[in-house]
């Protein structure tokens, strides 16, 4: 934290919540958390950041035996625990039932994320999670789908049906070249090792199969920094990983050979131990070396943290630009929410983290997404054409002005037909 | 006015529910109705003495010994009353006549009563989206302003992520 605390007094404003979400979510992940030294007004700044990014129990943990959770905000609080408590009943109860479904059928599946990292939790209430993630064989992949049709309206929950391991952000080396049917062997190859590693827990009276400890740990690493972070979530996930690792974690076959991935997980486990306090002992010396995060990287999880936002749930970067043309701090404010992305571009670009300036990375990663606006363009005028169409059906058959008019004046105001003059 | 008859004994409902035991409160979820609530520890307690053949006063009783505190055969009604609403009775009850048209406010009002008041607040039904990123391929759309996993985008006229 002393390297936040160097910042200038400008960027201090644009991490003050996350640093308020760091000092509440550090070891709120623990049978007994300490009582917070926060404010309610501060708590009272961060909950709804706490309930957009799936913390807010965890933020109820921390706060439950403080006079904190009397408050409002605590309640709040509250309320998302008791949300998240039967939300997890019920995945439960669904993921016993999806292995027992694929097991009739003859094939032995992987859960992963989720319930899987849920399960470490001193509570159940407290890690919620939204998909069910199962993993199969990629050649029982057809049969897998064919077994779990009949879910295909599970009441809201996503079961999500991957084949193999492939799309999971493991990276545990790419497909030699030249090699026939390379892709399908690499497939079947890292399936067979994982699956190897594997290990059997209880979920009630069904035993279900999760990734071993190293694969698990080098999962929420990497798809915490693929996913830039932003969910303070993620981050609490690899410190209860770090705190309940097995007496015999291999830490080698956790980091791997490559020794940028390697960097990159010791990297977050760094992270995790400055701004949330994670203890681990055993921590070997290769990574010893590697842990201490760049000067840059605190700080831009926290602005991350103090902005919570979604990078999926970002509009399209061309028509978010376009409808904020006449207001030039809108207008930077949305360029700068799609800069401002360090970790998320160090790790599309495969660079390394170090204290080196991030920018070559965030400009590559914004000529990767330039690909995109040809489409998102495309999208837009298809857009507006289906609008002026439906507009000209409705006046044809004569729709009364009155209902006409609104329509009329949103088009007025799209981009392409805009020349100055306003309404 | 509180006599019941064999038809009128509270019996808990069972069937499609999930119900999560804390400590202070016990958390129910409906699968048929899809609604979630929570019942504070005084509920709880006659809700799980509604066995369909003890009546209010015996449950008043029960209740009382188990708090160690004054407990009555109203407050068994207002938690009841609350219970009923909420289908987490296996039958519907009938309620004593001057009880049955009043409000949850007004009951209280009229007991009279501020500790081991048994209530029952309904909780908005957890959803996958509270905790999701994105919607996976073929998951329905749009849910709660949650984008579908790239590269997928919603098909508008299927309602789910193609």
């Amino acid at each position: 934290m002393d390297l936040i605390r160097k910042s200038s007094g400008a960027s201090r404003s644009h991490f003050q919540r996350g640093r308020f979400l760091s000092a509440l979510l550090a070891g709120a992940w623990r049978a007994v958390p300490t009582v917070p030294s926060l404010t309610e007004a501060k708590l009272t700044e961060i909950a709804p950041l706490l309930c957009q990014t799936g913390s807010a129990a965890l933020g109820w943990w921390r706060i439950t035996n403080s006079e904190l959770a009397a408050s409002p905000a605590g309640q709040e609080l509250h309320e998302a625990y008791r949300k998240f408590r039967l939300s997890a009943l019920i995945h439960e109860r669904e993921i016993a039932y999806i292995f027992s479904l694929l097991r009739d059928a003859g094939i032995e599946p992987v859960l992963v994320k989720g319930w899987a990292i849920a399960r470490l939790y001193p509570d159940r209430g407290l890690r919620p999670y939204g998909d069910i993630d199962i993993c199969v064989r990629p050649d029982r992949f057809a049969k897998a789908e064919q077994a779990l049709k009949c879910l295909e309206s599970l009441d809201g929950h996503y079961v999500d049906l991957h084949s193999g391991f492939a799309k999971l952000e493991l990276w545990y080396g790419r497909p030699a070249r030249g090699l026939h049917h390379g892709q399908d062997a690499h497939a079947t190859l890292l399936w067979d090792k994982l699956f190897e590693r594997s290990q059997l827990v209880s979920l009630g009276e069904e035993r279900i199969r999760v990734l071993g400890g190293e694969d698990h740990l080098r999962i929420l690493c990497l798809h915490l920094l693929r996913s830039g972070a932003w969910r303070p979530l993620w981050l609490c996930d690899v410190a209860v990983a770090l705190e309940t690792l097995a007496a015999d974690f291999d830490w080698e076959r956790c980091l791997g050979n490559d020794p940028k991935i390697a960097e990159w997980v010791a990297c977050t486990i760094g992270l995790a131990q400055q701004l949330l306090g994670a203890r681990s002992a055993d921590i070997p010396v290769r990574l010893s070396a590697q842990r201490e995060a760049p000067r840059w990287l605190a700080p831009a999880i926290l602005r991350q943290w103090n902005r919570s936002l979604n990078p999926h749930a970002i509009e399209p970067a061309l028509p978010a630009l376009l409808a904020q043309t006449l207001e030039a701090r809108k207008f930077f404010a949305e360029i700068y929410v799609r800069w401002d992305q360090p970790v998320r571009a160090t790790v599309a670009m495969r660079g390394r983290f170090n204290n080196w300036p991030r920018w070559p990375y965030q400009l590559g990663e914004l000529l990767l997404h330039t690909s995109e606006v040809p489409k998102q363009l495309a999208s837009m005028i298809v857009r507006r054409i289906n609008e002026l169409n439906s507009w000209w059906q409705r006046h044809r058959i004569g729709i009364g002005k009155e209902e006409a008019r609104p329509r009329r004046r949103r088009i007025r105001s799209a981009w392409f037909l805009r020349t100055g003059a306003r309404e | 006015m509180k006599r019941t008859t064999a038809s009128h004994l509270p019996k808990m409902r069972k069937q499609n529910l999930i119900v999560d035991e804390l400590p202070d409160e016990v958390l129910v979820y409906d699968l048929d109705r899809h609604k979630a609530h929570c019942l504070n520890h005084t509920a709880a307690l006659v809700w799980r003495r509604c066995d369909g053949k003890t009546g209010p006063k015996e449950i008043a009783r029960r209740v009382q010994s188990e708090l160690d505190q004054p407990f009555n055969e109203d407050l068994v009604w207002l938690a009841l009353r609350q219970l009923n609403k909420i289908h987490l009775l296996a039958e519907p009850i009938v309620l004593p006549s001057q009880l049955a048209g009043m409000s949850r406010r007004r009951m209280i009002r009229a007991l009279g009563i501020a500790a081991t008041v048994p209530l029952v607040i309904s909780i908005v039904a957890p959803t996958a989206e509270a905790a999701a990123t994105c919607i996976p391929h073929n998951g329905t759309c749009p849910a709660g302003g949650l984008p579908c996993c790239a590269p997928f985008n919603c098909d508008l006229s299927k309602n789910q992520c193609k």
